[in-house]
């Protein structure tokens, strides 16, 4: 297992990893931390509006990791699957609190300065103009469109796995996939941000 | 669990599976969404907050397993934090916030960012698994000691001590390691004995006496201070009763009869170590025969050896090595010759349990599937 992706780009956390995730052992789960915070973290943070949270949502997922790593079925592939899934329910989770929150809050204070809610404070101070037009974009696109493109981009799960992830089928997961990517396309390309992007390629499916 | 890839198979699974152990970008992404995606989207754990994350984890596994079992006890807590610094320092590697990694590469003992150089050193050691590699890695750790060394000497000479027998230690890892080092161990030799004459020698003196002192605790001999004959003692004792009575004997401890107490109190042993250093024996009795443990030179398993054999063991298998617990993480800027110079662990200050443990919500996870 080990060997046969020798110079692929960057491999998964080994099998007896997975083992040790599955027998609650903190260390396994450690490690698997180290090889998916960072896509969790991008994908949670394009989900919730502030880093901080986001953080949170992760050290939630991974804690549930180590607590119900035994009920996961499979191997590596699997439990990155049931990580992703966990942190997409964490997500939607939180932002039905805040939803929540939200209202009573507007009740009292009539303006609130957040003007784009997929961007905290302080990623508003750093980003460039092509970050801040591909999220303003993924603003366009339909719930489940921006699920699904997060995870495959952002996630790096394969069309199966994210079908998993949202309770989909393969082939809903594929169509709201290249619909998101032609959508997105159209309206970064208007704004010249990624000129000409190809909006379909079907190249995959031929061989 | 995965078959590897079977070409016999039908195309679309196979590559399904083949994909499956790899993150990467899968054939049927667009690459410029995917670079519009990655520009948007893309965060790193920033090591402060993996720190804080890993230690949770880590108190939740202790909890957990304290819970379920009470027999694992001692030990389990201080294997588990000293991996969980290495794992740290492995997302450090990792994630491209390595930045201080970078930096800490030239950096010398007693600076701030040696620990980092040191801990990555470890991670490093870690995350290689092919076994030469490893020793490759060895070798090179043992020849940046003493690149080290020789740098130090100039700039910093109260670290040379403390130096010289890491050096040593790293050296004799090397060795045990691989079959090439000995060109480096003839040179570090010779350089330690220009450099710091009187300590080449000093340090495998005190290791072998320090273990010989250790070794001979358990088995009741007499430690230098009790007496067993009464007679002999050097205060003239009036007492012509065979039975020795502490009470006139200059010893400071009270001395043990040989008859009734067979073994004696262990404060006798000379000086025992006040922190987080092990005495030797203990060492020597736990660490599993695989691992290569360092006896005579005066770093007993302190920070290289536990690490190279089974970088996620069970957690039974204690290390000897000085567990890099929050509250006594030792100072890696002076250290006298005299307290063991095993405690050198690859904790920078400041990770640890100390930090603030935000303890989100796990418990309203949402199971639903």
């Amino acid at each position: 297992m080990r060997g046969n992706d020798g110079g692929q780009r960057l491999s998964l956390f080994s099998e007896e990893v997975a083992d040790g995730v599955r027998a609650g052992d903190p260390d396994a789960v450690g490690t698997v931390y180290v090889t998916l915070a960072d896509r969790l973290l991008g994908y949670l943070m394009a989900r919730v509006p502030d880093r901080a949270t986001a953080e949170d949502l992760l050290e939630a997922t991974f804690v549930e990791l180590l607590q119900n790593g035994r009920s996961i079925r499979g191997g590596a592939a699997a439990i990155k699957v049931w990580l992703f899934r966990a942190a997409h329910f964490n997500a939607l989770d939180h932002l039905r609190k805040v939803k929540r929150q939200a209202e009573d809050f507007y009740d009292d204070m009539t303006h609130v300065d957040r003007e784009d809610p997929a961007l905290g404070p302080d990623d508003l101070a750093l980003v460039d103009d092509v970050v801040r037009q591909v999220r303003a974009a993924m603003l366009h696109l339909s719930e489940d469109q921006r699920q699904v493109l997060l995870l495959r981009y952002v996630g790096g799960l394969t069309a199966p796995e994210a079908a998993t992830v949202l309770g989909k089928t393969d082939g809903a997961v594929r169509s709201l996939q290249h619909r998101g990517e032609r959508t997105l396309a159209r309206l970064l390309g208007d704004d010249g941000a990624a000129p000409s992007a190809v909006p379909r390629t079907s190249q995959a499916k031929g061989g | 669990m995965i078959p590897p890839f079977d070409p016999g198979h039908d195309p679309e699974e196979a590559h399904d599976h083949d994909m499956d152990n790899v993150i990467s970008f899968h054939d049927d992404l667009d690459p410029a969404t995917a670079e519009a995606m990655a520009r948007a989207y893309h965060q790193e754990v920033d090591v402060e907050t993996a720190a804080r994350h890993l230690w949770m984890l880590h108190r939740a596994g202790r909890a957990r397993a304290g819970s379920r079992r009470e027999d694992r006890g001692g030990g389990h807590g201080r294997v588990i934090r000293q991996v969980a610094v290495s794992v740290l320092v492995g997302l450090m590697l990792v994630s491209s916030s390595g930045a201080a990694v970078a930096a800490s590469r030239s950096s010398l003992p007693g600076d701030v960012l040696y620990p980092v150089k040191r801990g990555a050193e470890q991670a490093q050691l870690i995350l290689t698994v092919d076994p030469r590699a490893q020793e490759q890695l060895q070798l090179e750790i043992a020849r940046t000691r003493l690149d080290e060394l020789r740098r130090v000497v100039e700039v910093r000479p109260e670290a040379v001590p403390r130096l010289v027998a890491d050096t040593l230690a790293a050296i004799e890892v090397a060795g045990t390691a691989s079959s090439g080092a000995e060109s480096l161990i003839a040179e570090a030799e010779a350089e330690i004995a220009d450099l710091a004459p009187d300590l080449a020698a000093a340090p495998a003196e005190e290791a072998s006496s320090s273990a010989l002192s250790a070794a001979a605790v358990p088995p009741g001999s007499p430690s230098p201070a009790p007496s067993p004959v009464p007679s002999a003692s050097p205060t003239p004792s009036t007492t012509p009763v065979p039975t020795p009575v502490p009470a006139p004997t200059p010893a400071d401890t009270p001395a043990p009869t040989p008859a009734d107490t067979p073994a004696p109190p262990p404060a006798d042993t000379p000086a025992p170590p006040p922190g987080p250093s092990p005495p030797a024996a203990d060492g020597g009795a736990v660490v599993p025969p695989e691992s290569v443990t360092v006896q005579n030179p005066p770093s007993p398993g302190g920070d290289v050896p536990p690490i190279t054999v089974t970088p996620l063991a069970p957690p039974t298998t204690a290390p000897p090595a000085s567990a890099p617990a929050s509250s006594e993480v030792p100072k890696p800027n002076v250290a006298p010759r005299t307290d063991a110079p095993g405690s050198a662990a690859p904790a920078p200050p400041g990770w640890g349990p100390a930090r603030g443990l935000r303890s989100t919500g796990a418990e309203d996870s949402p199971k639903s599937s």
